[in-house]
């Protein structure tokens, strides 16, 4: 559980419409954001009735419950979903405006509190002051917000390999296993070999088509081969189909996880939530733009702290057995009282309650899941009132 | 990086700081994201006048694909609503809370479905198999497999 300072830092520095005062404004940050993540869309995606969410908020969604989250549209599926590119673009160009508006908004509403309480806040209106004269252009503003985070060219460590790296960088750098590549644009040879997929990142499963493709004479018809090889990359591109998990074999599961470099440890159900969320984050990352999107290596980092995650909510591993009574005592309690009249009636067979298995069919408001049905045995209870005492 | 969950919640607390909530609803305690309560009230006529009721959230990290626990707080001498979808442990039978959650819904949204469902109830009754349930009932009331035959 998080502190409670955790939780104020969070507020803290969370974006959100209500940055904005003005209905305008604050609409306008609303309607670019997911309505499951509250968050600006990542890699948006719309479904057919037209409503669009973050491709991986989507996804998880619909493996939920196949309906549009905002219309119950019923008739929706993964494959129903389409990249919304200008939407994208929309995000993206808002991202980049959003802290300019808030200075400019900071630095009106300074105005006016300048015109009428000069005293008050005397270090803002040296920052106002400080931000007038020297910034006189937008650009240079703009500058001033690109560079805000200022250590971005300082030199740091890489956690990894401890080569020094600029801060901007180390993201990437770490996503490309401590290896620098070369800047698109450096070498031409590097952009071809980008192109050409020499480097084929998906290994085996590039496709028998995109092969054939590629060994067209690129010498002579280098436009078409461009072209061709475009269209090739794309086809790599392709998300990954889910698969039907019932019908498979561990083996077969555990080859489709080698084929994407993932670990095949542990047992069939851990194998199957590993695959599907990786099909599920591959996919989302698909629907992202080019520059966008994040290495394989970034994503299978990502795969392994959703495990980690996974793990620690489903393990309660119980380490100090008295602590853990003393802590569920009511609920021991409740099912002890549970027991009790139940054993009373089971055993004197009373008419005017009918035995629990009946209750059960009968129910007519709800039904007890399957777990519930195998309802606890009398002497399971019995065990629980020992260890209370 | 803070997870989803806790980033959803903190600018579902953010708004509800900043705009208030609607009528008749208040927080009463947010101070981590795993529980908050807040009590509701059925403004206008009704059968719930001048009652008031104070409602748990329980968030799971997959909050929110994954429905919060909703339930009417029932101990230090509060107590649930009498009304047909509500059983006297507290725990409350509705469809949103259940199998037609969506992950577009707030936790506010929760609370003025719930408004509404108190402020329109006709009889002041509890579900017909209320003993019942109780008995057996889950700590936890996503635990149960409701069975929702009631439309209003």
């Amino acid at each position: 559980m998080e502190s409670k300072n955790s939780i104020q830092k969070l507020m803290s520095d969370i974006q959100d419409p209500s940055d904005f005062e003005s209905p305008g404004l604050r609409s306008l940050d609303t309607a670019l954001r997911c309505s499951i993540c509250a968050e600006l869309f990542d890699g948006p995606v719309s479904l057919k009735c037209g409503h669009c969410f973050c491709s991986l908020c989507i996804r998880e969604a619909l493996q939920q419950k196949q309906e549009c989250p905002a219309c119950r549209e019923d008739d929706v599926s993964e494959g129903h979903l389409r990249r919304n590119t200008v939407m994208e673009e929309a995000v993206a160009a808002w991202k980049q405006s959003r802290p300019y508006i808030l200075l400019l908004l900071a630095r009106d509403k300074q105005r006016e509190g300048n015109s009428s309480r000069p005293s008050k806040k005397r270090r803002l209106n040296e920052y106002s002051n400080d931000v007038d004269t020297r910034l006189s252009s937008e650009s240079e503003i703009a500058e001033v917000l690109n560079d805000r985070g200022a250590h971005s060219e300082e030199l740091v460590d890489c956690p990894a390999c401890h080569k020094p790296v600029k801060h901007q960088k180390i993201n990437q750098h770490l996503d490309n296993d401590c290896q620098d590549e070369p800047e698109p644009g450096r070498s031409t040879k590097y952009q071809w070999d980008h192109i050409l997929g020499s480097k084929s990142q998906l290994g085996k499963s590039a496709n028998k088509k995109g092969k054939e493709r590629s060994v067209l004479p690129t010498s002579s018809y280098v436009a078409g081969a461009a072209w061709f090889n475009r269209a090739s990359s794309e086809e790599k591109d392709s998300p990954l189909p889910k698969k039907s998990y019932d019908t498979l074999k561990d083996k077969t599961i555990k080859e489709f996880l080698r084929e994407h470099d993932l670990s095949t440890a542990g047992d069939r159900k851990t194998l199957v939530a590993r695959h599907q969320r990786w099909v599920i984050i591959y996919n989302a990352n698909l629907d992202k733009s080019l520059k966008g999107r994040k290495s394989l290596n970034g994503l299978r980092r990502e795969l392994n702290e959703w495990e980690t995650q996974q793990k620690s909510k489903t393990k309660h591993d119980v380490t100090d057995s008295a602590a853990y009574q003393m802590k569920n005592k009511s609920e021991f309690d409740k099912l002890v009282e549970a027991a009790r009249p139940k054993k009373f009636v089971s055993s004197s067979a009373s008419s005017t309650t009918k035995p629990p298995t009946n209750n059960l069919v009968t129910t007519p408001r709800r039904q007890r899941s399957k777990t519930e049905r195998e309802a606890p045995p009398e002497n399971a209870i019995v065990v629980y009132s020992d260890e209370e005492k | 990086m803070a997870s989803i969950s806790s980033r959803r919640l903190a600018k579902e607390l953010m708004e509800i700081k900043n705009d208030g909530c609607p009528v008749g609803i208040n927080l009463v305690k947010a101070d981590d994201f795993s529980t908050w309560w807040f009590t509701i009230q059925v403004m206008g006529e009704s059968l719930y006048k001048n009652e008031q009721f104070t409602l748990q959230f329980r968030f799971d990290p997959q909050y929110p694909i994954s429905s919060p626990a909703v339930q009417f707080v029932v101990t230090d001498g509060k107590e649930a609503p009498v009304h047909p979808h509500v059983y006297s442990n507290g725990h409350i039978c509705a469809s949103i809370l259940g199998n037609e959650w969506s992950p577009v819904l707030s936790v506010i949204a929760v609370c003025v479905t719930l408004q509404s469902m108190l402020a329109s109830c006709k009889e002041k009754q509890r579900p017909i198999d209320n003993d019942r349930y109780i008995k057996h009932a889950p700590e936890n009331p996503k635990k149960t497999r409701f069975h929702y035959d009631d439309d209003t």
